[in-house]
């Protein structure tokens, strides 16, 4: 190791209790960061996962011109059964699907005894509904099944409505493709809360061969597949755009983040919050920082000038502290990451209970994720704030005149 | 060697000015011993100072070989300094943390001229020269004052500067050791020539000079070779 960065080391190391104040005030600083991005992305987390396992899946496909255009002509963006068959087996095909469904939405009433409510339904497959929805919950009775084609859940909100329980009778209506009004009987197996509250409060599950003949075809609105993992979403867009081209489909496809509107307007504001946060502990970091710096400079000016007075240029002297204030923040921030992982495993070992987030109806318990990126920006952080904090007191120690600060003036 | 001519340095404005040096013309040769002497607040650290270029004059020219000190930058003059001044300080300031051998080797390891070879081979000198050979590992608070000073010493000749400037050298050791720093200053300069310049009010330090410049209230009042 050289003498200048050896002297370095030794200098960092020469007050240790000073030391050891500003390394905490590094680390507090850099695992304060690093717990509430691991907080805040567990949030994320709760809500993508609620987002793709609670309502859109990992992708949905429909025909091309859905997205813009389904609310002014619904039935015109609606799939005939037959080609959603062949959608749906040529996406199974595909690496990294896991599970495919069709979807249709439709809108009626539902009526129970005297009461008579709007909703908004979606016919689904029972067999698969369980495993695209395993981020709702089952407040009352079960969930949909392959052996009740008459059986719906209804949403808590909904159900609340019209005042209905598990086994109550319900009668569903609709306008037919055709114009026509359609009624079918249905009874309430379950009562789900999805975590939405919006959701919640319209949603009727319905088994798609219900919907079909209370609508009076066989179309289908979405095609929605699970991934075996989410990281996988762009390469299976982009082989279905491909496979689409290559059947001469007609189709858009879409992925869970533009369609999950809530999840993406929360994490934008926490994001926002997030940079605040940032930049509170960065400035605390550098005032805590700078103060103790400083005095360290001051202290040790006289044998900065007799530095300076032997021949190192001050842009050598400037070296020494500022890399004094690199060790100092290297080291702070290599405890901060430490200590921020070691909480984080700890909180998310024990679990932490959050309140429900804005807009949604579930707490939940949550933990601290360790994001790379956050722990390595904290990190980074840590080490810019201390040196910040270093700049202007060396630049003030430096300013100074070696004959001045050596007569002690 | 260097010579300074109608050297002036005030200190201050106004009410609070104070007049450090006065109109100061002197003339040192290559290979002078010179002490400057005279009471506490004469000016004698100025002078020193002011011809080590770690301050400027007020008005005046300073000229080291013939180059003139205020035409320098400062990064300029620090190489100056490195390569051509050697420090010895009153209160010894040397780097805490830094064994001996550290401290002497510290401003040679900025000199691009010295390789590392030659470093090692300069500081092992020195410190033998000053005879803390055997104390070369120890930090300053393990030393003595007297060795602190004589550290303090090799390390102000250990790069062969062409001048050595000693600001009361042997001002915070006893009377014995001070006159055992002041010969070996001496032995250095017959030995290598170099230019010495100490500051001084012990008489009898004085004594051990080739040539006594004397300063009152920032004036010359004496040059006696």
């Amino acid at each position: 190791m050289s003498l200048f960065l050896s002297l370095s080391l030794r200098n960092v190391f020469r007050n240790r209790v000073r030391t050891v104040v500003a390394l905490l005030a590094i680390a507090t600083g850099c695992a304060a960061l690093i717990v509430n991005g691991g907080v805040i992305y567990n949030i994320f987390r709760e809500l993508r996962e609620d987002a793709i396992h609670g309502r859109h899946g990992h992708i949905q496909v429909y025909r091309r011109g859905y997205t813009e255009n389904h609310r002014r002509e619904p039935a015109r963006y609606l799939l005939p059964g037959f080609e959603a068959d062949r959608v749906v087996a040529l996406v199974k095909a595909l690496p990294h699907v896991a599970r495919v469904t069709r979807r249709r939405e439709f809108t009626g009433m539902i009526s129970r005894a005297d009461r008579y409510v709007a909703f908004v339904g979606i016919g689904v497959e029972p067999e698969d509904d369980p495993e695209f929805s395993r981020h709702m919950t089952m407040k009352a009775g079960r969930s949909l099944s392959p052996d009740d084609p008459y059986g719906v859940v209804a949403g808590l909100g909904l159900s609340q409505k019209i005042d209905a329980g598990p086994g109550d009778p319900l009668t569903l209506t609709a306008n037919t493709s055709s114009g026509a009004l359609n009624a079918t009987d249905a009874s309430l197996r379950g009562v789900f809360e999805g975590g939405l509250k919006e959701y919640d409060d319209w949603t009727l599950k319905v088994p798609i061969r219900a919907a079909h003949e209370l609508l009076g075809d066989d179309r289908i609105e979405q095609i929605v597949i699970l991934l075996d993992r989410t990281e996988s979403v762009p390469e299976v867009l982009h082989a279905l755009e491909g496979a689409f081209e290559k059947d001469g489909l007609d189709l858009e496809v879409k992925p869970w983040n533009e369609l999950a509107l809530f999840h993406n307007q929360v994490v934008s504001l926490f994001r926002r919050e997030l940079d605040v946060i940032k930049l509170i502990i960065s400035t605390i970091v550098i005032l805590g920082i700078a103060n103790t710096i400083g005095m360290s400079i001051v202290e040790r000016r006289m044998e900065l000038a007799t530095l300076r007075a032997l021949g190192l240029r001050p842009g050598v002297v400037g070296r020494l502290l500022m890399t004094e204030a690199l060790i100092t923040g290297l080291l702070g921030g290599a405890f901060g990451v430490l200590l921020g992982v070691a909480i984080a495993v700890t909180a998310s070992a024990i679990g932490i209970p959050f309140p429900s987030p804005p807009g949604a109806t579930r707490p939940f318990v949550g933990g601290v994720d360790i994001v790379p990126g956050i722990v390595a920006f904290s990190f980074v952080l840590s080490v810019t704030a201390t040196l910040a904090a270093a700049a202007f007191p060396v630049w003030r120690a430096l300013k100074r005149p070696i004959a001045e600060t050596l007569r002690g003036a | 060697m260097f010579v300074l001519t109608s050297v002036s340095r005030v200190y201050g404005a106004g009410a609070q000015q104070s007049v450090a040096l006065h109109d100061v013309s002197l003339q040192v040769g290559r290979g002078e011993f010179v002490a400057i002497a005279g009471p506490s607040g004469s000016g004698k650290t100025t002078l020193l100072n002011l011809v080590g270029g770690i301050d400027a004059p007020t008005s005046g020219r300073i000229a080291i070989d013939g180059r003139e000190l205020s035409r320098l930058t400062p990064s300029d003059l620090a190489d100056f300094r490195l390569a051509k001044i050697g420090f010895v300080f009153q209160q010894f300031s040397l780097i805490p943390v830094l064994t001996a051998a550290e401290n002497v080797e510290l401003p040679l390891l900025f000199r691009k001229d010295v390789a590392a070879a030659e470093r090692k081979r300069a500081v092992a000198s020195a410190l033998d020269r000053v005879g803390l050979a055997d104390k070369a590992g120890r930090r300053p608070a393990e030393l003595s004052g007297g060795e602190q000073q004589r550290v303090a010493v090799a390390r102000a000749v250990a790069g062969n500067p062409e001048i050595v400037l000693a600001d009361e050298p042997t001002a915070n050791l006893d009377h014995e050791t001070g006159g055992a720093v002041v010969a070996l200053l001496l032995e250095l300069n017959r030995e290598r020539g170099t230019t010495f310049l100490y500051a001084t009010h012990d008489p009898e330090l004085v004594g051990l000079a080739g040539r006594v410049v004397t300063l009152r209230d920032g004036r010359i009042t004496g040059d006696v070779a």
